[in-house]
């Protein structure tokens, strides 16, 4: 034999044995799967919670861990093709990008009273509801009791605090709220008459920008004050420092710093921020959800996991552990009595706007953020700031 | 069977093709099913080719240029041309889809539920023909038999049901179980049972249907969507989106070639037009203040290292090459996390937050640091070698000719060096040209330019705005518009390429 038969004889070796593997993984596609895409921290809530009722039901349950980052994308780029999940797992604010590509189902089945209105009103575009809510999360006013011990009522109480504690050398700042950031801004903002996009009949119309509406402009010097009197400061942020040293009476947060609020010993309220003109301070709801590929292999299974589990007190109870936020099943929330931090943000979080679904929303943010800056550092009067905001929003999503 | 010295050599051939082979085998299929044709028969061929070149005994030369023609075909000339084709076509949010698919989404998604009810259902199969069909209970209690193309009344005699209202028995269909169900679950993902009026049963559940009504048809001969309730035609604009005459849009829009747009955009939109010149001129600007700088300090360390009168020259060498020794990924993330403002070492040493990231300045100085930080080891690397490297007896000559210090170093040194590090200079200036992760890790290109609508930002370069483009910003991703500005960055760094070739071509000619 000769070194070229060889050669070819190894090859066609090669070939063969490589044939041989092939026949493997065709097999296993038969049969009842459901496929679900979460990031890391649900997944094993997810996994846990649908194994019971995936093996009464023997279906085969694959919750893939996804990069929370990447996950519109890959859905954008691999369901087409097939090779998307059947549900995945995401916030409210993706359903506007996801479902003008059309990727996304609407859903079917689903009890719309149900849910907290806001969880609805935020899966739902162009007046299909595009995904089964299962927490709300917002915002809300954190009295540092000490300070104030009533719970202003009305924002004159709040002013009236802010300035005794002013002239007694006992505070700082009145309330700490992040440096540049319109949504922990946003009560202060609907407070005074701002707003995103406007909400008609057919959902949100993106040609009606409240970013510099009538009642906004006629109220923005009031904001101008706020800085001014050290109601409000450039030097807030994220670590809230003032308020957990006991220098702040008020601080606007979210149940993600419950923790960090209980740890620092400070005795506290959770409530809602008054309204600050004539209209009332809505917060932002932000909203976590499922929600279905519109090239779902198997949508009957991934319905029946909608409608079995996770539309479920047990379940939502399950992923409400995960992150003391409140379930947006009614029946679900109505359980959660133990806690009353809880409770008291989901009050507020009920005349809360959710956050806007329409990928428009993306052009928002950056000027929007850059007025409060210019307003918070004195570079521009509110008036001034955030009319140049509505401009450059305008011209971005014209 | 003689082995030769050559045997080794010949398994190890057999081994490396055996397993490219089995690679191929095993892929080629996978791709096939993905409908990824092209892969599939660029590996088949390339496979092919691989084998006959080695397992012939001539064709040497072939044998060095093939396997790397194959790679360079399939990892760099195929994505250039991908993405030269990408920036002709409107391929970004809401247009992501073929317009078969895009088409069929719009009118399914028109299926409106009528009320907000479902109604019972049991899937059965045709004695006579063997169609699945739907045994459905109407909203009156009688009963009715759906497939995909017709609906009609069943008599109550001819359905038996149990106690509990489910459908046991009916004449002239088996009625199905649920395991039989599920075994063919896939068909009920879109079964619709059409009742007339446009009206139709829809499949929710194993034994559910909705009353949906359809609101949008699509007339392919027309090439037209049609709103069955207000007759609102909708046609295909340029932009591969249905449009009426009043100008509303149905989404989702479809992938269509767009011509020159994207390009026109860049050019004539002011929107992008402002930004990309604003980013442009940064990119040049970057790219020179980092060559200059770090060749600057690199030379200059290069020149103190190289004095005969230091000591522990080696310590300093060592010390001197680490920036470069570490993944400046890791570096470049490292001295994002020393410039953040509240919380990074260097404002607390500082004792002031100072808004280093942030402020448009700053942010192009801290950028621009970290990048000295970065490539000043490279420059001195190879300016000490340049120096190391420059013939002593020009410059004991310029010496016993009584050159000063300094002019030994302008008239003599200096441009000795620079004459054969310029092709180098002018491939650190490309590099740093489209350095995306020295910028898009430490400041993201941050901060946004407003006017930009939160796209471009003072650090951007070129590279990263291209990618924030594609892949965050805007009303989404708009790979064309990004695949666009790419290619303006590709014109500018290969003719920077071409001109540093012909630069050391004419140094080689002058030695």
């Amino acid at each position: 034999m000769n070194k070229k038969r060889l050669g070819i004889l190894g090859v066609i070796t090669a070939v063969a044995v490589a044939v041989s593997t092939l026949v493997v993984p065709s097999a296993t596609a038969a049969g009842k799967t459901l496929v679900i895409w979460s990031d890391e921290n649900r997944a094993k809530t997810l996994r846990e919670a649908g194994a019971s009722w995936a093996a009464k039901n023997g279906v085969t349950l694959t919750v893939v861990i996804k990069d929370f980052g990447k996950v519109k994308d890959e859905l954008i780029t691999a369901a087409p093709k097939g090779l998307g999940p059947d549900l995945l797992v995401g916030p409210h604010d993706w359903v506007g990008q996801l479902a003008a590509s059309g990727v996304l189902d609407r859903m079917v089945n689903i009890d719309k009273s149900a849910y907290a209105a806001s969880g609805i009103q935020g899966f739902s575009y162009k007046g299909l509801l595009y995904g089964l809510p299962y927490n709300v999360e917002n915002i809300a006013l954190i009295v540092n009791t000490k300070l104030s011990p009533t719970i202003p009522a009305t924002f004159a109480d709040v002013e009236k605090t802010w300035a005794t504690l002013k002239a007694a050398g006992t505070a700082k700042v009145g309330i700490e709220v992040p440096y540049g950031d319109s949504y922990h801004n946003m009560p202060l903002f609907s407070g005074l008459g701002g707003y995103v996009f406007g909400v008609g009949a057919g959902g949100i119309n993106a040609k009606d920008l409240g970013i510099y509406s009538k009642t906004f402009a006629s109220n923005a010097s009031k904001l101008d004050g706020y800085y001014s009197s050290g109601l409000i400061s450039k030097s807030s942020n994220y670590d809230f420092v003032q308020w957990y040293a006991g220098k702040a009476p008020y601080m606007i947060t979210g149940p993600w710093n419950l923790a960090n609020i209980k740890k620092s010993g400070i005795s506290y309220a959770i409530a809602s921020v008054p309204a600050v003109g004539g209209t009332l301070s809505r917060p932002f709801v932000g909203v976590n959800g499922f929600m279905m590929s519109k090239f779902a292999a198997n949508k009957i299974v991934a319905r029946q996991f909608l409608t079995q589990v996770a539309a479920s007190d047990d379940f939502q109870l399950a992923l409400y552990k995960l992150g003391d936020r409140l379930p947006a099943l009614k029946t679900a929330a109505a359980k959660v009595t133990n806690n009353p931090d809880v409770a008291a943000f989901g009050a507020y979080g009920a005349i809360g706007t959710p956050m806007p679904n329409i990928p428009q929303m993306n052009s928002v943010w950056d000027s929007w953020g850059n007025a409060w800056k210019n307003v918070a550092d004195g570079k521009q009067t509110a008036a001034a700031a955030f009319a140049q905001a509505a401009t450059n929003i305008k011209k971005a999503i014209s | 069977m003689k082995f030769g010295n050559k045997t080794p050599a010949l398994i190890a051939k057999i081994m490396l093709l055996g397993a490219l082979n089995a690679f191929t085998v095993w892929c080629v299929p996978i791709l096939i099913s993905n409908k990824t044709w092209l892969f599939a028969i660029y590996f088949t061929i390339s496979t092919l080719i691989l084998d006959y070149v080695f397992l012939s005994k001539k064709r040497i030369a072939t044998k060095y240029i093939v396997p790397g023609t194959i790679l360079l075909l399939m990892f760099q000339v195929y994505p250039a041309i991908f993405t030269g084709y990408v920036a002709f076509t409107n391929y970004s949010n809401g247009h992501f889809l073929d317009k078969e698919t895009a088409i069929s989404v719009m009118v399914s998604n028109s299926f409106a539920p009528v009320g907000n009810t479902t109604n019972y259902m049991q899937v059965a199969e045709d004695n006579l023909n063997g169609k699945t069909t739907l045994i459905i209970k109407n909203d009156d209690g009688t009963f009715g038999a759906g497939t995909r193309d017709v609906f009609r009344p069943l008599p109550d005699s001819d359905v038996t049901l149990s106690s509990d209202g489910r459908i046991m028995k009916v004449t002239g269909f088996r009625t199905l179980s649920d395991d039989e169900v599920f075994a063919i679950l896939d068909q009920f993902n879109d079964f619709k049972v059409p009742i007339g009026n446009s009206k139709f049963f829809s499949v929710t559940d194993i034994n559910a249907v909705e009353l949906v009504e359809q609101n949008l048809s699509y007339d392919a001969t027309k090439d037209q969507v049609t709103d069955i309730l207000t007759g609102t035609i909708y046609s295909p604009n340029n932009n591969g989106s249905m449009i009426s005459a009043a100008g509303e849009e149905i989404e989702p829009g479809w992938t269509t070639t767009v011509g020159w747009r994207n390009f026109s955009k860049v050019i004539n939109d002011e929107r992008y037009r402002g930004p990309m010149l604003q980013v442009l001129a940064w990119t040049f600007i970057y790219a020179g203040l980092v060559v200059l700088s770090t060749f600057f300090l690199g030379f200059l360390l290069a020149l103190v290292l190289n004095h005969p009168r230091m000591k522990s020259k080696k310590i300093y060498r060592t010390l001197l090459i680490v920036p470069y020794a570490m993944p400046s990924v890791l570096s470049t993330l490292v001295w994002a996390g020393m410039f953040n403002q509240d919380n990074g070492i260097i404002n607390r040493v500082l004792g002031s937050p100072i808004p280093w990231l942030s402020d448009p300045w700053l942010a192009k100085f801290a950028v621009l640091l970290v990048q000295l930080w970065a490539g000043t080891p490279y420059m001195f690397l190879i300016c000490t070698g340049a120096i190391q490297s420059l013939p002593s007896e020009v410059i004991e000559a310029a010496q016993v000719d009584g050159a000063s210090p300094r002019q030994l170093f302008s008239k003599i040194k200096l441009p000795l060096v620079l004459m054969t590090l310029a092709p180098l200079l002018i491939a650190s200036y490309a590099y740093n040209f489209s350095n995306f992760g020295a910028i898009y890790l430490l400041t993201g290109g941050g901060p946004t330019i407003i006017s930009s609508g939160g796209i471009a930002g003072h650090t951007d370069i070129l590279i990263s705005y291209t990618y924030k483009m594609a892949f965050a910003a805007g009303k989404g991703n708009d790979y064309g518009l990004a695949s666009a500005v790419s290619f303006f960055n590709f014109l500018l760094v290969a003719s920077m390429s071409i001109y540093s070739f012909k630069k050391s071509r004419t140094i080689e000619n002058m030695t």
